[in-house]
């Protein structure tokens, strides 16, 4: 069986700053998808981490309202040069050699710390092995002691070394940054769920992706971390057939998860139409005229 | 264990005896030969076929589960409870003020209501809905040769008239196109009169195929469920074409949701497919899509019908949640 195939295009909308991406939730009500692993939860989808994926729609709304901008770097095509590589291999040398004398200065205030214990355990050491032999025990200071412990420090060694995974080009040597255009959106389709999301936007809801509930858009009139989805929003071409299967389905998912369906088109003149669907039960009806007596 | 078909799940008040024989092939005969064959009398009205006979109406519902009583919820039981059965109706209304401050009322007077659906009357007519949506105050009506109107006493909420002059309400029977074809054509049990005109099996195959360029598809489906011996009713109500039932809507609850679908097609989108799947999770039915595979590129005759192949494929939504070996223990975690 074939599903609708989803027109090929350039992915390029994970974001992996938290800055922006909480730029975006807070100062512009884009929400987005996280949709990678989190390193401490594994194997599991209810807790997902950065990238933050955004909807074509998002996307498009992002750069049309000029809140970014769409560049391509010619360099990310090929190899790395020599001086790119090399650049890369000095950061990360520096980190270790950060990393090996940070371990080492960490070590010496630890045993600095516990010198009277280390003193304390050495005595009763050189204490135990004299009278086995019966000579009298060394002398022994705080600083010898001390100083013996330090020199005994293990050197920290590549394999033991931190290792950070990049999630934003160290160093950005890139020379040839190029605006690119995006042929979204391209389908009627696609321009009526653009047009419908920034009109939804406009009138200051929060709107994410409406697959879960077989429709287009969720519709929420807050952050959805502190709201339920109001509308399941589904978007229709103007001079479309609307079957009465569609009308059921549609109707029965959003009465068993307690939102309604916003039916929302374009017209011929860039207006966005909303209708809203609405189930009337014959029992409840018949009930609420009687309780209207 | 649960990726197999779900078997059909019985009522709990299946006290309704199974009548024998369960199609309404043969009926006993007081006079003569035993048994003889039915002969049942249809009319097409107004893009429907509707049995008239009280007698034809139990035939026909009782042996078989064919058709749907027009003032009931299923079984023409308009006589027992002397209510018509107003079916759930759909409402399309329009939003003056969409904001995130004032939700939409339940059930509120917002708005003005462009007209309403009864649903139990499209059984396989599409409608332009939308066009109309946008012209202020059109009312999407039925025809109005409506065969209702011509025998229906207004319900008004208050007082009831009792008068003998008026006409007296019967509830009718209603078959789906497909149940009709079946009848006519598999065992020549009915007969579809328009106009007094007995109309043969070809005139009613275009007739319908003419009201509904799916019926041919529907058929098919309709055919191949019932030669294998299950109860096929309409799936409206459920976003699909048919519902099956195993002996019938009293004894069993309708195990299989089928979208009927043409092999060629692209067929649904993502987005579609996964509300009807969650439409058949709440409701607990499975869903099967029935794809059918055409020889010929063109549209489907009736000759062809025997060359038809159906291939089903059950669709069941898969969480990888539940199938994790390793319990993270963030089953309820943040959505």
């Amino acid at each position: 069986m074939v599903i609708s195939q989803v027109p090929r295009t350039i992915l390029w909308q994970f974001l992996w700053k938290t800055s922006n991406i909480l730029y975006l939730r807070k100062e512009l009500r884009i929400v987005g998808q996280l949709e990678g692993c989190l390193a401490s939860l594994p194997r599991q989808l209810n807790l997902c981490g950065r990238p933050l994926r955004l909807m074509n729609e998002e996307a498009h709304f992002l750069l049309k309202n000029n809140y970014c901008e769409l560049l391509s770097c010619s360099d990310l095509a090929s190899p790395p040069t020599k001086q790119s590589a090399d650049n890369f291999k000095e950061i990360q040398n520096r980190a270790f050699e950060e990393q090996r004398l940070l371990v080492k200065e960490e070590k010496m205030q630890q045993i600095l710390r516990a010198g009277e214990k280390i003193l304390e355990g050495k005595r009763r050491k050189l204490n135990k092995e004299a009278a086995k032999s019966g000579n009298e025990p060394p002398p022994l200071t705080l600083e010898q002691a001390v100083d013996e412990e330090i020199r005994r420090i293990p050197e920290l060694t590549q394999a033991n070394a931190l290792v950070q995974i990049f999630t934003e080009h160290p160093v950005l040597d890139c020379e040839k940054l190029a605006p690119i255009s995006w042929d979204y959106p391209s389908s009627e389709n696609d321009k009526i769920r653009a047009t419908v999301y920034g009109d939804l936007w406009a009138k200051g809801f929060y709107i994410t992706g409406g697959e879960k509930f077989g429709g287009d858009f969720l519709v929420y009139p807050g952050d959805p971390v502190r709201f339920h989805a109001k509308y399941i929003a589904i978007c229709l071409p103007f001079e479309g057939l609307l079957t009465p299967f569609q009308i059921a389905v549609h109707a029965r998912v959003a009465v068993s998860v307690n939102k309604k369906v916003l039916l929302c088109t374009v017209n011929s003149d860039s207006r966005v139409i909303y209708k809203y669907l609405e189930w009337l039960d014959a029992k409840r009806e018949k009930m609420s005229q009687e309780t209207i007596k | 264990m649960s990726d197999i078909l779900p078997p059909p799940k019985e009522k709990a008040s299946n006290k309704w005896t199974k009548l024998h024989p369960q199609l309404p092939i043969l009926e006993e005969t007081q006079t003569g030969a035993k048994y003889c064959f039915v002969k049942l009398s249809a009319v097409y009205h107004g893009g429907r076929v509707i049995i008239e006979d009280q007698d034809n109406i139990d035939t026909l519902f009782y042996k078989g589960y064919f058709g749907k009583g027009t003032l009931s919820r299923g079984e023409p039981s308009y006589d027992k409870t002397k209510e018509a059965y107003t079916s759930s109706r759909y409402e399309f209304k329009e939003v003056t003020d969409l904001n995130p401050y004032n939700p939409i009322p339940d059930n509120g007077k917002e708005g003005e209501a462009y007209g309403d659906l009864n649903i139990d009357r499209i059984i396989s007519k599409n409608t332009s809905i939308l066009s109309a949506l946008v012209t202020s105050s059109d009312k999407i009506k039925e025809s109005s040769n409506s065969y209702e109107d011509t025998q229906h006493v207004d319900f008004d909420q208050g007082e009831t008239f009792f008068d003998d002059n008026a006409p007296k309400v019967t509830e009718t029977l209603e078959l789906m196109p497909e149940e009709a074809f079946f009848l006519k054509y598999s065992f020549n049990c009915l007969d579809v009169y328009d106009h007094n005109e007995n109309l043969s099996i070809k005139c009613l195959w275009d007739l319908f195929s003419e009201q509904d360029p799916r019926f041919p598809l529907r058929y098919v489906a309709y055919h191949y469920y019932r030669s294998k011996g299950w109860v096929v009713k309409s799936g409206l109500i459920f976003g699909g074409d048919f519902a099956l039932y195993k002996d019938g809507p009293p004894h069993y609850h309708s195990t299989y949701i089928i979208l009927v679908k043409d092999a060629d097609d692209q067929g649904l989108s993502w987005i579609e497919l996964s509300a009807h799947v969650r439409v058949s999770e709440t409701i607990a039915k499975a869903l099967i899509i029935c794809e059918i595979v055409r020889k010929e590129d063109r549209n489907l005759s009736l000759s062809e019908l025997r060359d038809c192949q159906v291939r089903e494929l059950f669709i069941k939504r898969w969480m990888p949640s539940k199938h994790n070996s390793e319990d993270s223990g963030h089953e309820d975690a943040v959505r």
